[in-house]
């Protein structure tokens, strides 16, 4: 083999070791998505999505987008209350940081996806899909549960927590998602 | 009506509540009964019911005085274009008074006011309020009026977002509920975003005789 040959062979496999490093699914996986879930929309032209995205590795990665079908426009938003005791909507241009080892949760009066212009209602029952773009991981498209308005368990009940989320099972999707039917928190 | 407004000492109780509730708005508030057993933040200095006449979602006159007179009154300021806290607050009362027996309930007004008036028609108001308890009032008016009333009630004005491409736009709301007490309808109490449906449930409960009663 010439010297010339042997430098254009080397490079080749630097190519592709190059290569295939970017398409390592360790390094270039979305994190994973759970309990996605729009309560039924009391106003005919927003909607809000929670979810639990999970741990997306060492390295961290950021929600920087989010798209569908059922609505014009999308936003990453927070619901912040100022000082005077004010609450507003902030959105997150930056996107959203998942934490390495962590993960974030979308949830009411906190983070969580918005959904301006509806162009499909949404009733109760109906689930629709959500494309989250992360810088890191890529893309994951996931089934939300439209839950009802009322009584769904990001409610402040007595729990107030937001695990036991029922899993689907496989959607051949890569975001399992939790079950959509209210829990009553509450004895009274 | 000459209670001055106290934006300040809201503010330190806002301040307060963030710093009580680690700054995350999301997270489940566990109020601590004050000295009169009541879960609800006792305002510094008790506010009287202002004295406004607004339009109910049906589109009626809505008196506000003459409408709740004598009765356990909640009040909360929102818009229903608003996905978040507004729905979820309303859908918290909502699931409070499924819990409590009518002989209850129908002694306690729950007040809706809107602080977007121009998209709130009485119209839209039916709608948003369609998803909560029958029992709940929309109300909307004249946006003069409605941040005169939030004003006379120490609370923070609306706060309107420039209008995006599409006309959409956001507006800043008091997170908290008011309750004024059927005694002598002043609103003695508020509820931050986040109050557990059991302390709701247990004040309710209480107050719906006055605070006296609460204190007995």
């Amino acid at each position: 083999m010439t010297r010339l040959a042997a430098s254009l062979t080397a490079l080749a496999l630097l190519g592709l070791s190059l290569g295939c490093a970017a398409e390592d699914p360790g390094e270039a996986s979305p994190p994973e998505v759970t309990g996605a879930e729009t309560p039924e929309p009391a106003a005919p032209d927003v909607a809000a999505v929670y979810a639990t995205i999970g741990d997306p590795g060492p390295q961290g990665d950021t929600l920087v987008a989010a798209r569908t079908d059922v609505a014009a426009r999308v936003e990453l938003h927070e619901s912040v209350i100022d000082d005077d005791g004010s609450a507003r909507m902030v959105e997150l241009e930056d996107g959203i940081e998942v934490a390495a080892g962590e993960g974030v949760t979308l949830e009411r009066g906190g983070l969580h996806v918005m959904l301006m212009g509806l162009e499909t209602e949404l009733a109760e029952g109906d689930t629709y899909e959500l494309t989250l773009a992360f810088a890191r991981g890529g893309e994951v498209t996931v089934d939300v549960d439209v839950v009802p308005t009322v009584g769904g368990h990001g409610e402040h009940g007595e729990h107030g927590e937001h695990g036991d989320h029922g899993d689907h099972g496989d959607h051949g999707e890569h975001g399992d998602h939790g079950e959509g039917e209210g829990r009553d928190d509450d004895a009274g | 009506m000459t209670t001055r407004a106290r934006p300040l000492a809201l503010g330190l109780l806002a301040l307060g509540l963030l710093l009580l509730a680690g700054c995350d708005a999301g997270a489940t508030e566990r109020l601590e009964a004050g000295e009169d057993g009541v879960f609800g933040v006792a305002l510094e200095e008790p506010v009287a019911k202002p004295d406004v006449v607004l339009t109910d979602h049906h589109g009626e006159p809505f008196d506000l005085r003459a409408e709740t007179d004598g009765e356990l009154t909640l009040a909360f300021f929102g818009y229903a274009s608003c996905p978040d806290i507004c729905p979820v607050h309303m859908a918290n009362l909502t699931s409070v008074f499924d819990r409590l027996p009518s002989t209850i309930t129908d002694r306690i007004n729950v007040l809706f006011v809107t602080t977007d008036p121009a998209r709130d028609t009485p119209e839209a108001l039916e709608v948003f309020m369609g998803s909560f308890d029958d029992d709940f009032v929309g109300l909307t008016g004249d946006l003069d009026d409605i941040v005169g009333l939030m004003t006379d009630l120490n609370l923070p004005r609306p706060v309107f977002e420039e209008p995006d491409d599409d006309g959409f736009y956001e507006v800043g709301h008091p997170a908290q509920v008011l309750a004024f007490l059927p005694d002598d309808d002043h609103a003695h109490y508020a509820y931050p975003w986040g109050t557990r449906q059991s302390d709701f449930t247990h004040d309710l409960r209480a107050l719906v005789d006055g605070v006296a009663a609460a204190r007995d």
